[in-house]
């Protein structure tokens, strides 16, 4: 054998990049997933982007011209106006940048509680292990819809409120799914040989289980971000979450209702937007299913 | 009889599930800014009377005493008054609990009716036109928000096609006529003997439960689809065909059983889905429902009301979810062999 | 066809030039390559191999069982003087069961876990290989007809025959309540239903423990004995081969590498893949026993030029690898395809004697394997 290898060899090596390619091909060969990745892209970009591309960023407070309002769709407005006149286009971007937030700040609290959690229930075993199952199957009894409401309603109803309120429900799917998959890691030998090594518990499950499971996490990762978007947006429909003059998606929807079918651009594009970014994570989730070959439990 | 023995671990760890949630519902409602006692009387009544009020709905006790009187009081049938309505909570739910039920029902109805076929017939056509129609339909299913599906099918059926009535449950016309016996409108429209009341119960109803339906309809068509897919790989079906039995019958009867079963697995997980999105539903349809009771509650910070609605959602959802697990029992005769293995 | 290939006259199975290559994700791979087999009536056929030479497959792809989409199949297979690639779908499938019978690999997979065993069965007794019946005649008979109860004792009867154990008990049993061998006599049971000419049984009680192998093995000669069927055997086992067939096919990579009367393999194999066989299995008496032989089966998406078998063969050399040695018939019956055999081949002819000083050879040098 040679000694001269490539360094490409050295860092990645060849078997390693086959494998890469086989599950991008999986990937890519699915018409829909890489649809949903450009969707999903491409929304992340506008909402960073918004300051910059937004036809009208002064629109977005609480601007009035009446003079302007409820103007049909046109090269001016391409989603028209609101009641108060202001271009929806523009609203809608930065709807998005909420709506991104939203499933950020949610899965960026409720994932690393989760996950910790589960890992020490599937880690440990026993009384723990049961106990932390008995918690988490308490707050699955409720319909998500439900107890965020409850808890959205104790404090202000604010955007601030409802992502706190959607995460303290959500970090019990990550858990169970954590749960189970340490579960079947904790027998095998690469965990027992890091074990009889003297690695303490913490390292053992965050540096050797823990990276073993991230495939099926990021999946569940991606799809529940478009769970959480459409339960923070319905959230907003009914008044607990995004406040006007804030251009929640879901709010927006909601002050279109009463002006429905006439007036029917100030609810259909915001929820039409809603729907994109929604199916966007759905079919980019479902291709990494695909790609990393695990089964998530929904 | 032993399914009964096999169900009982099951039981148990549900009622310590509903335990723990009349903990934690009854802690959120008691820690509510905002004194209950003074929104119930409003702001002009004196600091005596609200004290007075407070008192006699025992919010001063320490929690743990307030939780265990609830508690008690519970289990003979008192949820307290609504702040609301001034009736007794457990009267409020008894009254809207068919309407929400029955929509939600009808949603399930549909689901099911809908979304297996749907599955099936992706999964017969893999790879073919039908088969990613029905895909995107299934994606676009589970994308689209409730209330914007609501809303689109009210635009298109309620005012351009004007097929449908887009609020209520009867229209006005027939309501006058309809006593109330069992509460459910498609149920006491038929007692009371009208035909074209219950056509027009039927009118109110098929919208909302349609939008209600989308959600869970996709979810069904995928996961019916991605099961018939791995069935028939299985052994035992390539054996079938190796005896001969005709093609449809080895699809319709035994790969199909097999199929349904982890769509059933799900199913008590979706009616807790149905349970939570019928709020938005009875919302926009200004469907006379518990959802909307449960939402006003939390809006006017009506405590009593509030816990009802919750523990009554738990309760249903505790309720289905052991339906299902005994009709997969019967279903699928490995579980009955490996017991409860949780 | 070669002038030189062996024929039968009137065989119930002819299968000419079998071939069936997949599609798959690493290119194209050519699992059965040119096969030619018969059987004759009332006969008993084995086809032996290792696991991974196209046994399998070859079944399948006689009985229809195929998806065409990944996998290609060429070739004519004619049942009964009927040509099968030709027959409209719904014909070929009422053929499954009613003339070919097929007993599956695992007897444990192979039964629907969800139904009782008892539907299973009179499901196939009513409604196997029947001319196609649609949805609403399979409810009118299944619950109304007078048939179901014949055909319920039918099954029983099947049952029966097969020395199911409490037959009654079976039928309303769940597979998954019955043991390994239950379930293989009911699998066996469920092919011979509809009665039959050919039955194809794929390594028959191979998943089993041995004392239950040997009980389903006499089952099948008693009913063998008993029905006049032809089997159509694919076994690993050349002693399960010997002791119920009267010809075998021995098959490697994909191609029928010898064939012959079950006495003209065991008492004069030709083919160096045959000998290596029967070299390896261990004798009580005393003798050498060679270790087998080395290296695997051939991948199939890219498989060795020429004779598939030439890097595991003793005998090798460069005119196996230039081009497929041509089939050379010995008999009415026997055949082999070695270049060794070729009429013009300056190469010794391979004997038991000497594949098995080769082989040992080979293993003592520690020849590094293919």
């Amino acid at each position: 054998m040679s000694t001269d290898t490539s360094t490409l060899d050295r860092i990645v090596s060849p078997a390693q990049r086959e494998l890469w390619y086989r599950s991008y091909r999986r990937f890519a060969d699915q018409p829909m997933s890489v649809v949903g990745a450009v969707i999903v892209a491409s929304v992340i970009t506008l909402a960073l982007l918004a300051p910059y591309i937004a036809p009208y960023p002064e629109h977005v407070g609480s601007y009035t011209d009446f003079a302007n309002s409820f103007a049909a769709p046109s090269l001016d407005h391409p989603f028209g106006t609101d009641k108060a006149g202001r271009d929806l286009l523009t609203r809608v971007i930065y709807g998005y940048r909420l709506s991104l937030l939203l499933a950020g700040t949610v899965l960026g609290i409720g994932v690393p509680i989760g996950v910790f959690l589960g890992l020490v229930a599937g880690y440990s075993g026993g009384w723990i292990d049961a106990a932390i199952m008995r918690l988490t199957d308490t707050f699955l009894a409720l319909p998500p819809l439900v107890l965020a409401l409850a808890i959205a309603s104790v404090f202000e109803p604010t955007l601030e409120i409802a992502i706190f309120a959607v995460a303290s429900l959500w970090w019990t799917w990550y858990a169970r799914l954590t749960r189970g998959l340490a579960a079947s890691e904790r027998s095998k030998e690469y965990v027992q040989a890091a074990e009889l090594a003297g690695a303490g518990r913490l390292h053992v499950m965050l540096r050797e289980i823990l990276p073993n499971c991230l495939s099926p996490l990021l999946v569940k990762m991606t799809l529940d971000a478009g769970i959480v978007i459409l339960t923070g947006a319905s959230l907003s429909f009914i008044g607990l979450g995004v406040q006007p003059p804030r251009p929640g998606l879901g709010t927006m929807v909601a002050s279109g209702t009463n002006f429905l079918p006439q007036q029917w651009w100030v609810s259909i594009f915001p929820g039409f937007a809603i729907f994109v970014l929604v199916l966007g994570f759905n079919m980019l989730g479902d291709g990494l299913r695909d790609m990393f070959d695990v089964e998530v439990e929904q | 009889m032993d399914q009964l023995k096999r169900l009982i671990p099951r039981l148990s760890g549900m009622t310590i599930s509903l335990l723990g949630l009349s903990v934690l519902v009854f802690t959120i409602s008691r820690v509510l800014p905002g004194n209950p006692a003074r929104m119930a009387l409003g702001a002009r009544a004196s600091d005596e009377q609200v004290a007075r009020l407070a008192s006699e709905m025992g919010l001063n006790k320490p929690l743990a005493a307030q939780y265990l009187e609830y508690i008690s009081g519970l289990l003979v049938g008192d949820l307290g008054l609504s702040l609301q309505t001034r009736n007794p909570v457990l009267e409020d739910i008894i009254f809207k609990l068919p309407a929400t039920l029955e929509l939600i029902t009808l949603s399930l109805v549909l689901m099911i009716a809908i979304g297996i076929p749907l599955g099936v017939i992706a999964a017969q056509n893999r790879g073919g036109l039908l088969d990613n129609m029905t895909r995107v339909f299934a994606f676009s299913a589970v994308s689209v928000p409730s209330f914007f599906i609501a809303i689109v099918l009210q635009v298109i059926f309620g005012f351009y096609l004007d097929l449908f009535p887009i609020t209520g449950r009867l229209s006005l016309k027939y309501s006058q006529t309809i006593t109330r016996e069992t509460g459910f409108m498609l149920i006491d429209t038929l007692l009371a003997g009208s035909v074209a009341a219950h056509a027009n119960a039927w009118a109110h109803l098929i919208l909302p439960a349609l939008a209600l339906s989308f959600g869970g309809m996709g979810q069904i068509i995928r996961i019916t689809r991605s099961s018939m897919v791995d069935i028939e790989g299985k052994d035992f079906i390539e054996a079938s065909h190796g005896f001969g039995l005709p093609r449809w019958l080895v699809v319709y009867k035994y790969s199909l059983k097999n199929a349904f079963i982890p769509t059933l697995t799900i199913i008590g997980l979706l009616y807790a889905w149905l349970l939570g999105g019928a709020f938005i539903i009875e919302i926009v349809f200004g469907w006379p429902g518990l959802a909307k009771y449960g939402v006003q509650s939390v809006l006017t910070t009506d405590v009593n009301a509030l816990v009802g609605v919750t523990m009554t959602i738990g309760l249903m959802f505790v309720l289905t979810n052991f339906i299902v697990d005994v009709i997969l029992d019967r279903i699928d005769p490995r579980i009955q062999l490996a017991g409860d293995a949780t | 066809m070669t002038v030189t290939e062996p024929v039968l006259d009137d065989p119930i199975l002819e299968v000419s030039d079998l071939s069936v290559g997949f599609e798959g994700f690493d290119g194209y791979a050519d699992v059965v390559n040119g096969v030619n087999l018969s059987v004759g009536r009332s006969e008993i056929v084995s086809i032996v191999g290792e696991t991974g030479c196209g046994k399998s497959v070859t079944t399948k792809a006689i009985t229809g069982l195929l998806d065409q989409p990944p996998a290609r199949v060429s070739g004519t297979v004619t049942f009964d003087g009927t040509d099968l690639f030709s027959l409209p779908q719904k014909e070929r499938v009422s053929l499954n069961g009613n003339g070919i019978g097929m007993v599956s690999q695992d007897p444990m997979s192979s039964l629907n876990p969800v139904f009782e065993l008892g539907e299973q069965l009179t499901d196939t007794a009513q409604f196997g290989g029947k001319s196609p019946s649609g949805p609403l005649s399979y409810v009118r008979r299944r619950y109304f007809g007078e048939d179901r109860s014949d055909a319920y004792q039918r099954a029983l009867d099947t049952l029966k025959q097969v020395q199911m154990p409490n037959p009654e008990g079976a039928m309303k049993s769940y597979p998954n309540e019955l043991s390994g061998g239950m379930c293989q006599r009911a699998l066996i049971a469920q092919a011979l239903l509809n009665e039959p000419d050919l039955l194809i049984a794929d390594e028959p009680g191979t998943a089993l423990d041995v004392t239950i192998h040997d009980k389903i093995l006499s089952l099948l000669s008693d009913i063998i004995a008993e029905r006049n069927m032809s089997i159509l055997m694919i076994t690993h086992n050349l002693g399960v081969a010997r002791e119920l067939s009267d010809r075998i096919y021995i098959m490697y990579g994909g191609r029928i590498v010898e064939s012959g009367t079950t006495t003209e393999i065991f008492e004069h194999p030709k083919h160096p893949y045959t000998q290596g066989l029967l070299a390896s299995i261990p004798r009580l008496s005393s003798d050498s026993m060679s270790d087998g032989i080395d290296g695997s089966v051939p991948e199939y998406v890219d498989p060795p030029d020429g004779c598939r078998f030439h890097p595991r063969c003793p005998y090798a050399d460069e005119s196996c690898q230039s081009q497929q040695p041509p089939k050379k018939a010995f008999s009415k019956t026997a055949s082999t395809e070695c270049v060794r055999y070729a009429s013009d081949d300056p190469g010794p002819e391979p004997t038991m004697t000497e594949t098995r000083r080769r082989l040992n050879e080979t293993a003592i040098s520690g020849a590094d394997s293919t």
